[in-house]
């Protein structure tokens, strides 16, 4: 389960219809892209556990 | 979610067994149509409608494949033109077309998402994120990654 930082905008991009935020998406603080690899590795964890 | 019928089961007069998956009512063919979901309603009771539900759910707790795990399916001896369909839990190999109906929801809740969120940065979540966005972009995210593989 691994998305890249192109498939996370566009995703992001779609959900939120808001573009300039990803002006920033260059910087260290690119949330979007920080929070989808948090909730994909919570993921993970999670269904490794449950087996 | 999409919580909408996206198909509909037609349910036989007397044996009550699935006949028929189609994608929407055939008024002439008579029987019970149940509509089915995207979304599992909860396993409590009896009647026609919620036992079916109970059968999928079963069937998807005791598979472990990648989401959809249900599927509607014509033969492949089924002619042209009669093109009837029936429910399959497992993607069958021989089959003249193949319809995806079920997918396994993302099962984090949105506790779990806001705790996650704490532990990245609250701060920027309000600079990024406004409260509509954060829940679906969540499990949009895990929907591509779990296609992804």
């Amino acid at each position: 389960m691994k998305l890249t930082t192109e498939e996370i905008h566009n995703i992001y991009l779609h959900q939120s219809g808001i573009a300039e935020g990803l002006s920033r998406a260059g910087s260290d603080a690119d949330f979007p892209v920080m929070f989808a690899e948090a909730i994909i590795e919570f993921y993970e964890l999670r269904k490794a556990q449950e087996k | 979610m999409n919580n909408e019928p996206v198909a509909w089961m037609l349910l036989g007069l007397e044996d009550r067994k699935p006949k028929l998956i189609n994608l929407q009512v055939i008024d002439h063919l008579e029987g019970t149509w149940i509509p089915l979901y995207t979304h599992p309603a909860k396993n409590n009771g009896g009647n026609p409608e919620e036992l079916n539900t109970r059968q999928i759910q079963d069937a998807r707790t005791s598979l472990e494949s990648t989401p959809p795990f249900a599927y509607a399916v014509v033969s492949k001896e089924c002619p042209d033109g009669m093109e009837n369909m029936s429910l399959q839990f497992n993607e069958p190999v021989e089959a003249k077309k193949v319809i995806p109906l079920y997918e396994r929801p993302i099962d984090v809740t949105d506790e779990e998402i806001l705790e996650i969120i704490e532990q990245v940065s609250e701060e920027q979540r309000l600079v990024w994120l406004g409260d509509k966005v954060i829940f679906p972009f969540a499990r949009a995210i895990l929907k591509k990654a779990s296609e992804n593989g």
